[in-house]
């Protein structure tokens, strides 16, 4: 019951939805604007030749990484929620007899639940245009690799924003720290801006950043065939060269990650900062007893 | 005693909020309790709640301990805060459901306990519409349904009237009064008002973080304020005399039987009580 209310308390504040969603509006701005335009540019050139379906796959590209960020982005304005009970709500829940424990849990799974749905309609909608405009709609294994990828992208997002929660004490504070993710998420996943044009520190960043495994997942599912198909004729080196300055891929030295290594990441990722969370509870004393 | 507080301090690091008051509450009773603000009664009714640590002393709600049986004592009570705790944009069902759901209930169960709460508290007119934008006087109704929902022995009721205009205030604290003769449960009140006090069972004066006195409102009259009589003589003079007795007006008046222009008697009030007690002992102080 304590997650359902969680759910309707994020769908039912439309202005929230909005906001969560604003770094998805900005890219698809973006891209339409001129980034669209500029990416099928490089990626011609990169071809040497002509191709009409260059655009359709640098869309799906930045489409993919659109994905990847709304799965955070949507928990971060479902996990608002837990921040503003913090102020009243949460007094009510303490002088009742349900456990401590159950709350937090009701807070992760109520976002982890709207997180899902906002990333799977997006991914929905992103795969209706992109076969809209001359892609290819993604077979069983295809779809599969994709939800797969979308709950892992929201169970790492989630458990990232989640602890971000631990941190602030006040609604302002996470209002102010959920803009900077909001603005930053889509460089830090390397989808403003192509991964490899960016300079090698920056490269790095994005390269340990867990999110950018989502964003390259969702890539590769969705973008791989199309481009093997448009690099068909030229040298294998071209097509990896292209794969890792878009991030549809990442390289440590000589390894690439690939999409069970991605996944790993970002399972491992989630694990890890679930430890540190509860780790953060545990060292915060505070008056209320729980 | 359904509370029982034994020397219950509280101190958040050097200042006391607390210090080491000890009362009881009466089972099935209307307690008041009365200070100024920051006079340490959230402090206290955080404790009894269960929301706050105490720093010493003991404090049991139902007999069982705040601290060692938190869980138990949550099930036996209902709260109203002074703010709004329920979800804006939630219907009152739905606001009811959720909270009652924190009480273990549900399915069918769950949905008679909304359903008699929605009757009891007379909310059942806007039942569905969204909490935030209910009235004042509507979304106290509701915070009263909530704390309700799970039919708790003891209700408490932290300055539930204040905010709100006289008649709904009025009608707030007939419901109150009617829950509590009716149901036998036992309401635990704090209030700014003294007319709301004077109606109770049993009153606490809490000042400073002490309790400056413990009785029914008949008995704090009759040791903390005093009756005045007020006279005015046909030749223009006024005499002010102050009253043991209510009763002993009457010789005085007697002495001046055939001069006697105008007679007035103020009874004292819990104004006056609640004045004394705390604004005479920070003159002591």
């Amino acid at each position: 019951m304590l997650i359902k209310r969680n759910i309707l308390l994020f769908f039912r504040d439309k202005a929230n939805v909005f906001f969560s969603l604003l770094a998805v509006f900005i890219i698809i701005g973006l891209h339409v604007l001129f980034l669209g335009n500029m990416l099928e540019q490089v990626l011609q050139a990169e071809l040497g030749f002509q191709s009409d379906k260059a655009g359709i796959v640098m869309t799906s590209i930045t489409l993919a990484g659109m994905v990847a960020v709304t799965s955070v982005t949507s928990c971060m304005g479902a996990l608002g929620i837990s921040v503003a009970d913090k102020k009243d709500a949460v007094k009510d829940f303490l002088t009742s007899p349900v456990s401590r424990g159950k709350i937090t849990i009701s807070y992760i799974l109520g976002s982890a639940a709207v997180g899902l749905i906002m990333t799977v309609t997006a991914l929905i909608l992103c795969i209706i245009y992109i076969t809209a405009n001359g892609g290819s709609v993604p077979g069983f294994t295809d779809t599969a690799r994709l939800l797969l990828t979308a709950v892992l992208s929201v169970l790492c997002g989630n458990s990232m924003v989640y602890f971000v929660t631990t941190l602030v004490k006040s609604q302002n504070a996470f209002s102010a720290v959920s803009t900077v993710i909001g603005t930053l998420i889509g460089f830090l996943m390397g989808i403003y801006i192509p991964v490899g044009t960016m300079p090698n520190a920056v490269q790095w960043v994005i390269k340990c950043f867990p999110m950018s495994h989502a964003a390259g997942m969702f890539k590769q599912v969705i973008a791989d065939g199309e481009l093997s198909e448009l690099f068909a004729a030229a040298p294998p080196e071209a097509l990896e060269g292209f794969r890792e300055v878009f991030g549809v891929v990442f390289t440590y030295g000589d390894f690439t990650s690939g999409f069970w290594f991605s996944a790993s990441i970002l399972a491992a990722t989630t694990a890890v900062i679930y430890v540190l969370s509860s780790a953060v509870m545990k060292a915060r004393k505070s008056n209320f007893m729980h | 005693m359904i509370i029982q507080v034994d020397n219950l301090s509280k101190a958040y690091g050097n200042v006391k909020a607390v210090k080491g008051i000890s009362f009881a509450v009466r089972e099935g009773s209307l307690f008041s309790f009365l200070g100024t603000n920051g006079a340490g009664k959230s402090t206290t009714i955080n404790i009894l709640t269960t929301l706050l640590a105490k720093t010493s002393g003991k404090a049991a709600v139902g007999g069982f301990d705040v601290v060692k049986d938190a869980q138990k004592v949550r099930n036996l009570i209902g709260v109203v805060f002074q703010d709004n705790v329920l979800d804006p944009i939630l219907t009152v069902r739905e606001n009811l459901t959720v909270r009652g759901s924190l009480y273990g209930l549900s399915g069918v169960k769950l949905k008679n306990a909304v359903e008699n709460a929605v009757k009891i508290a007379g909310v059942s007119e806007f039942a569905t519409r969204p909490y935030g934008k209910l009235s004042g006087g509507q979304r106290r109704r509701t915070d009263i349904a909530r704390a309700l929902v799970h039919t708790p022995r003891l209700l408490f009721l932290d300055e539930p009237t204040t905010g709100l205009d006289p008649k709904t205030r009025r009608d707030m604290w007939l419901m109150i009064r009617d829950l509590q003769k009716n149901s036998g449960m036992t309401v635990f009140l704090t209030t700014h008002y003294m007319e709301e006090a004077a109606e109770s069972d049993d009153i606490v004066v809490i000042h400073k973080g002490e309790v400056k006195a413990h009785g029914t409102p008949l008995e704090l009259k009759m040791e903390y304020c005093s009756d005045l009589l007020k006279m005015t003589l046909d030749n223009g003079d006024y005499i002010e005399r102050k009253l043991e007795k209510t009763t002993d007006a009457l010789s005085i008046i007697d002495g001046y039987r055939n001069r006697i222009a105008n007679v007035e008697i103020i009874n004292g009030t819990l104004d006056d009580v609640f004045l004394n007690l705390t604004e005479g002992l920070e003159h002591v102080d």
